[in-house]
């Protein structure tokens, strides 16, 4: 059995070559401090032995701290530098608060067009080891299933529970809009798109609720900020128009939860209780939560809800608080379809991936003209047809549309498509789509479906 | 107007700007009709001077104003916006409520560029949160008032300086901070914003220092030697100087001879900086390589002085020099570097002004596709900048990101941005080596904003329609492409490149790209076969010829 250290190793080579997919001879900076020292030599030895070209800074918690006193104080010209010449940045720092705003802006230097921000603080052996060190293309999948389910979708019903000492769950229900193609969710998978940042690890999909909706209670019986709640222990969050208005518990639990929500009032007396993300974690390395919430939101075979700011995720609530709460096996269904039944994966395919002969096609004029939205979309050299959103501060959601036989005739039709701002009428579209052996009802089908996902207009 | 205590309404309203952090370094003036309170407005992002007058009536209550009064008030503001040179606008204080007959009186006003700010609109400025809120309460009244295209800060074709220049932020505290005397150098790409990082500092010093004296100069192709180069730098300076009367023929001029120490002596008698900044750099460089950069050793010694700032900007050859140790540049101050904008900076150029303006986007997507739209390219934010903001005039709501990015990609202007300056400046192998990119992204199915390819990419595709380039060939057909703004290298990667913005393969791919291709290979044979190959046209020569309009007006 690999010991700890070895599988960190292979996990600084897997945020290197799958996170960041960096390559011999590119450049990657790396950021540590006190620490995080140990980490980090094992992320700048697998860069080294991986031909990398390393830019190193070690930025003492003191300096980072410092920009916790000056809204206006900037990055030393070494920290831009490195930045500026990499391809992949690594913020492998300690977690404290008070250096939040060092490593905000980093991200904000560091997310920009060509490169890979992977951004890990708080990052120990344990998470390489672990965390970092999984199927990534397993929690691709699943975190791109819950993007699309979260995409279309109008309702989340979150159920919690409550445990009684007998061994009985008492199901609380917390019905939450999510606004069906108005809001757009982020993946966090982990594998960070250029030009974008991403946590790393990652293993979550997450979207930014419509605004002051949300009703019902919530079973708080994970973890939040620095603490762990022990079962059968938890706590009650009662929700109306999109704000906790009662929480219910004792002992510890209610304790350190007063104590974190008198923390966030302080900073945001407006905001520290409103709803402002639903998340749902995927990894399955991450098995114990830790009272860190970057690591529990991402804890397979639980969801969580936060409070405070959501403009950051695409929402409109802007705080200086967001305090994640992490649910244990909860269960989760969208428009009335299962995606989690007590913490496992219960996405079906069938509910959400469209077959062509199960779309009914909307009417179109003939003489109508056709065009690409501003939407990104890809087309795999497999002929499947991915969405690629830009949602908030360089993150994305992800998604392939369709069943793999309607995902085809979706990108033959999108490639027919001329790039903005021309357009292609319905008939000549239709013409060209026939000659490719697309009969006209699938190409109709077809129609809608590009439509339902405003890629097309 | 009803009569309520204007006066010191609009005293109280102009001491809550001042104490919610408005401020001018200008003081308060006073002529026969007005007090006159100067603020400096661009922090609020919206096209303004560096100051902008407050004016207050001196005389009387705006309760005892008579309608035809007002109007001659109104002669009298305009005519004071006249006679400002750094204002876009005046506001006019009006202690009461217009009334509805009055209210033709703002219409009246604005078309003369004087705001009136009547008593309900003070109200809900002066209310507003500190900070941002206020920033948003103010902007919006002036937009409603003097409507929002008049303050849109996005003007394509003019240099961003003052209230519309946006993020570099690190590149200006570095030129900023280099200001103990010396040289700074500016490298970037075509189009990239040189230019305006230039005139920015200029402002920024003049403002700190009025007293600075102050040289503009465009090099290009403009001068021949040393002496028409420094002959400007001092007319720009000091347009009497003795120096420039020395005609003395047959021997070298005494302008030459005594530039170092006449700029010293500048600015050792009266104590004053001395700024000089050399735009297009590379023109210049061309001709005093070949004189062994007699300038530049001039221009060195010269401003090697506490006081004499000299700031030049440029790109490839003043690269070259800047590392070339033999060079004077080599050493001679700070190297700043000039790409395209962050997503951040981006995201504050789109949300800062329209914000300010009264305009939501708070709940769309439209920064981030302008982002990935435009790359960060800053002249092609302007684009999508005004043209959302003439979207929301004309149909009182924001857009969402496809009508944007149609509308941006409809105008002739931003099509001639992107390809049809693409297709003046550029050779026919360099037009064929991105169509054939194009398609290999296509065939490879990469997106068009992550494909990347260097050189052993371009010669392959160009091998296999039999044409065929020596490596120095090769690498001055990619320097041309980046140097024209149409390929950016990738950053941690060496000698890797992509496509500044995806727009410019999309219209190369709605134009038919087996066309494109075949009249840009049929171009290149033709040219084989009439062994007239001509050798691609130098760095300096291209850049002389693909100046814009603007940059060859300029002076």
């Amino acid at each position: 059995m690999p010991d700890l250290k070895e599988l960190a190793q292979k996990g600084a080579e897997k945020v290197l070559q799958e996170c960041l997919a960096l390559k011999a001879g590119e450049v990657v900076a790396v950021f540590f401090d006190e620490g995080t020292s140990e980490p980090a030599h094992l992320l700048i030895g697998a860069a080294e032995s991986l031909g990398l070209d390393l830019r190193v800074r070690r930025v003492a918690i003191t300096v980072q701290e410092s920009f916790a006193l000056s809204e206006t104080q900037e990055l030393c010209d070494e920290d831009q530098e490195a930045m500026q010449n990499a391809r992949g940045i690594i913020t492998c720092l300690s977690a404290n608060q008070r250096g939040t705003p060092y490593r905000t802006k980093l991200l904000q230097f560091g997310t920009t067009d060509g490169k890979r921000l992977g951004h890990m603080p708080g990052a120990d052996l344990s998470i390489l080891a672990h965390a970092v060190n999984i199927d990534y293309s397993a929690a691709n999948i699943r975190c791109e299933n819950l993007a699309l389910a979260l995409t279309l979708g109008n309702t989340a019903s979150l159920e919690t529970y409550e445990l009684r000492p007998d061994g009985t769950r008492i199901p609380h229900q917390l019905q939450i809009p999510l606004g069906g193609m108005r809001r757009f969710p982020i993946t966090s998978t982990g594998l960070v798109p250029l030009g974008t940042w991403g946590n790393v690890p990652g293993g979550e999909t997450f979207i930014a609720p419509v605004e002051n909706l949300a009703e019902g209670s919530f079973v708080l019986s994970g973890s939040f900020h620095r603490f762990v709640i022990t079962p059968p222990d938890f706590l009650i969050l009662r929700f109306e128009k999109g704000h906790v208005v009662e929480v219910e518990g004792s002992g510890a639990s209610r304790q350190n939860f007063d104590q974190l929500l008198a923390e966030a009032h302080a900073l945001d007396p407006t905001n520290y209780l409103a709803l402002a993300e639903l998340g749902i974690g995927v990894n399955p390395g991450i098995s114990d939560l830790t009272g860190s919430m970057l690591l529990d939101e991402k804890c397979d075979g639980t969801a969580h809800i936060a409070l405070g700011d959501s403009a950051r995720y695409g929402g409109t609530i802007r705080s200086s608080i967001h305090e994640d709460l992490v649910t244990r096996s909860p269960s989760l269904w969208i428009d009335g379809r299962p995606t989690l039944d007590h913490g496992r994966d219960a996405f079906r395919e069938t509910d959400w991936r469209e077959k062509l002969e199960h779309v009914e096609p909307i009417a179109v004029a003939m003489d109508a003209h056709i065009r690409r939205t501003a939407a990104n979309v890809e087309i795999s050299r497999e002929q499947t047809l991915r969405v690629r959103r830009v949602v908030a501060a360089g993150r994305q959601c992800t998604y392939t549309v369709g069943d793999p036989e309607c995902t085809r005739v979706l990108a033959a039709i999108y490639n027919l498509l001329p790039f903005t701002p021309n357009t292609r009428t319905v008939s000549a579209l239709s013409s060209a789509a026939a000659q490719l052996g697309i009969p006209e009802q699938s190409f109709l089908s077809a129609l809608t479906i590009l439509r339902r996902h405003e890629l097309i207009k | 107007m009803p009569a309520v205590d204007a006066a010191s309404l609009t005293a109280q309203f102009v001491k809550n700007l001042k104490e919610n952090g408005f401020r001018s370094r200008r003081q308060p003036t006073s002529d026969d009709e007005f007090d006159v309170h100067y603020f400096d407005l661009t922090p609020l992002k919206i096209r303004s001077g560096i100051y902008t007058p407050f004016l207050v009536l001196r005389r009387a209550s705006h309760g005892d104003i008579s309608l035809d009064h007002y109007h001659s008030i109104i002669e009298k503001a305009a005519d004071f916006f006249a006679h400002q040179s750094n204002s876009n606008f005046v506001v006019l204080l009006a202690g009461g409520q217009l009334t509805r007959q009055e209210e033709e009186l703002r219409a009246h006003a604005a078309a003369s560029n004087v705001a009136i700010l009547e008593r309900r609109i003070m109200d809900a400025i002066a209310t507003a949160q500190k900070g941002r809120p206020k920033e948003r309460a103010l902007g919006t009244a002036l937009g409603e008032v003097l409507g929002r295209l008049k303050l849109s800060p996005y003007v394509i074709g003019k240099h961003a300086i003052g209230s519309r220049f946006f993020g570099r932020r690190t590149q200006i505290n570095k030129l900023m901070s280099g200001r103990q005397g010396g040289g700074c150098t500016i490298v970037g790409n075509r189009r990239i914003g040189k230019t305006s990082l230039l005139k920015e500092v200029q402002s920024r010093m003049r403002a700190d220092d009025p007293s600075t004296l102050v040289a503009d100069i465009y090099g290009g192709a403009k001068f021949q030697n040393t002496h028409e180069v420094l002959s400007a730098i001092v007319r720009g300076l000091q347009p009497d100087a003795r120096l420039l009367q020395d005609n003395t023929p047959n021997r070298e001029p005494n302008l030459i001879r005594n530039f170092s120490s006449y700029i010293h002596s500048l600015a050792d008698r009266d104590g004053k900086s001395i700024a000089v900044f050399i735009d297009e750099l590379d023109g210049l460089l061309t001709w005093d390589s070949e004189q062994n950069y007699r300038l530049l050793d001039i221009l060195r010694e010269a401003f090697d002085h506490e006081r004499c700032h000299i700031y030049f900007a440029g790109f490839r050859i003043t690269m070259e020099a800047k590392a070339n140790k033999l060079c004077p540049l080599h050493n001679f101050g700070r190297l700043v570097q000039v790409g395209p904008l962050s997503r951040e900076e981006t995201v504050e150029m789109i949300t800062r002004p329209t914000e300010n303006l009264g305009m939501d986007l708070s709940d769309s997507d439209l920064t981030g596709a302008i982002y990935s739209e435009t790359a960060g390219q800053p002249e092609l934010i302007q684009y999508c900048g005004a043209e959302l903001i003439h979207y929301f005039i004309e149909k009182g709501q924001v857009p969402d990101a496809t009508t944007l990015l149609t509308r941006v990609a409809e105008d002739r202007g931003y099509e001639q941005a992107i390809f049809g300056s693409f297709l003046q400046n550029s050779t026919a192998r360099e037009r064929l080596a991105c169509y054939l990119l194009i398609a290999h992204a296509e065939h490879l199915s990469a997106p068009l904003d992550s494909y990347e390819f260097g050189m052993a990419t371009i010669d392959s595709l160009l091998q296999k329609h039999k044409v065929s380039m020596d490596e120095h060939d090769l690498y001055t057909l990619i320097s041309n492409l980046q140097v024209g703004g149409f390929t950016t290298p990738v950053e941690g990667k060496q000698h890797e490149y992509r496509f500044s913005v995806p727009q410019f393969a999309r219209y190369c791919m709605n134009l038919d790209l087996k066309f494109l291709t075949g009249k840009a290979l049929h171009e290149v044979n033709r040219a084989r076969a009439d062994s007239k190959l001509s050798t691609l046209r130098s760095v300096q020569e291209w850049a002389a010829e693909s100046q814009t309009p603007e940059a060859r007006n300029h002076d």
